[in-house]
């Protein structure tokens, strides 16, 4: 080597390039946590490669996966027309039909609390507020879209007031006009919807009488002297 | 005794060893970093057959992530939404739009549409999706930002000692049940520390750090 100064610095320099690249490499995160460093964030379409591959893939049936068992790739046999899925409440059809033979039903089949409203709430924000907006007027942000626009019915019009509440809940079940059904939203979860929309269309004409005494006298300084059996909201 | 090896070897065996020491400090950091998923799987974001983007539905129009990840508080996965979800707006909105067409195909065809899987932990991890976002784990935790992302990528790399970060110190990243999918939600480190301790210890969360935990 002695003959080859060349060579020799080539050789560490290469080497020193080497270590450096890994070293940054290797304490990437450390870069990234203490010294706020990023290199080259990565994006890359191809599958990513499994290093050591030991049953990281394994035959057996798996969620949401394509199954290799049939042909159309289903792990699942379409169940035989007629068949009741697990937990459904069949001996008791008006809770989950909202039906009495032929007629709709009224009344909510579950206990409402306090703590069913509050999940009635959470799910209608989830679920129905996208169209019919969080106050239930029809104003979500989906109904102001070309298509849906002047389609979404408010829940406050008189004619869904009047429905009867297994009407409403099969509505949410099965869709209506328009609208698609929420099958995959629960049973109970359905009349907490039910019941949620009922208490938003009670709030609506509640009257200053309604809300408890402490809070009237709020209400009645912010809006200055009123007429106390006129609806809280006055529009519809 | 004439001297068998040339002066120059005398060294050698030093030059040899401490080649050795570089070569093993390479190796060493090379796959703690490159054959691992902090390299091999942050940053997958493969084309899908459907231009989903997150970024409008989920932070403009402000959709809850479960109105589509449906079952993610009941089951063991997270589903992709059913194309009834899908066509429950899109019957009516964009309904001529090419970027839909897979979307109203399937809708006919009653065929699914075949979503590519981005993250995937390895079929002997059993991760249950409920347990985690039932008691305070945010989708944010394990998939970053996914509101913000136009297309989806894999953000964090889910390896096993990563997993172990959280069920070691579960007060650093737990939050309130309200809180889990508002996926712009931030904390001082110190708030943090706080909040996570008092959720930990009223709850009485004590994640699993036996193997049996999450492989069985």
């Amino acid at each position: 080597m002695k003959d080859f100064p060349t060579l020799k610095i080539a050789f560490t320099a290469i080497i020193a390039g080497i270590l450096l690249v890994v070293f940054i490499a290797g304490f990437r995160d450390v870069a990234a946590d203490y010294f706020g460093l990023r290199f080259g964030e990565r994006r890359f379409t191809k599958p990513p490669i499994e290093v050591f591959p030991d049953m990281d893939r394994q035959l057996k049936v798996k969620t949401q996966h394509p199954s290799a068992i049939f042909t159309d790739g289903r792990a699942d046999r379409s169940p035989v027309a007629g068949t009741v899925p697990k937990g459904i409440p069949v001996d008791n059809p008006y809770l989950l039909t909202g039906r009495f033979g032929n007629r709709w039903g009224t009344g909510i089949p579950i206990e409402v609390t306090e703590q069913l409203l509050a999940r009635g709430q959470e799910r209608y924000n989830i679920n129905c507020a996208v169209c019919h907006g969080k106050a239930g007027l029809g104003n979500g942000v989906a109904a102001q879209y070309t298509g849906l626009a002047g389609v979404v019915a408010s829940l406050h019009q008189q004619r869904i007031i009047d429905q009867p509440d297994g009407q409403i809940y099969t509505t949410i079940y099965h869709g209506k006009g328009q609208m698609l059904g929420y099958p995959h939203i629960s049973v109970e979860d359905r009349w907490a919807i039910v019941a949620y929309v009922r208490a938003l269309q009670r709030a609506r004409m509640a009257t200053l009488r309604d809300v408890p005494p402490e809070i009237q006298q709020v209400l009645l300084t912010a809006r200055g002297p009123a007429e106390t059996d006129q609806p809280v909201n006055s529009n519809q | 005794m004439p001297n068998i090896f040339p002066r120059w070897t005398n060294w050698l065996p030093l030059k040899v060893a401490l080649i050795i020491a570089i070569l093993g400090f390479l190796v060493v950091n090379g796959v703690t970093y490159y054959f691992t998923p902090k390299y091999t799987r942050v940053g997958y974001m493969p084309g899908q057959p459907v231009s989903f983007d997150h970024s409008l539905h989920a932070e403009q129009l402000g959709l809850d992530c479960r109105y589509c990840h449906t079952g993610v508080e009941k089951a063991s996965h997270s589903n992709v939404p059913t194309v009834q979800t899908c066509m429950a707006c899109h019957l009516h909105v964009q309904k001529q739009s090419a970027k839909l067409a897979p979307v109203r195909a399937a809708w006919e065809s009653g065929e699914p549409i075949r979503w590519v899987r981005i993250h995937q932990a390895p079929d002997y991890v059993y991760f249950n999706h409920a347990a985690h976002v039932n008691r305070g784990i945010s989708c944010q935790s394990c998939h970053g930002q996914v509101n913000h992302m136009t297309v989806v990528w894999h953000h964090e790399p889910q390896s096993m000692g990563w997993c172990l970060e959280c069920h070691r110190r579960p007060e650093n990243f737990i939050r309130d049940v309200n809180e889990v999918y508002n996926l712009n939600y931030t904390i001082s480190t110190e708030e943090q520390r706080i909040l996570g301790r008092k959720l930990v210890e009223e709850w009485g969360v004590q994640p699993p750090q036996n193997c049996a935990g999450c492989h069985r």
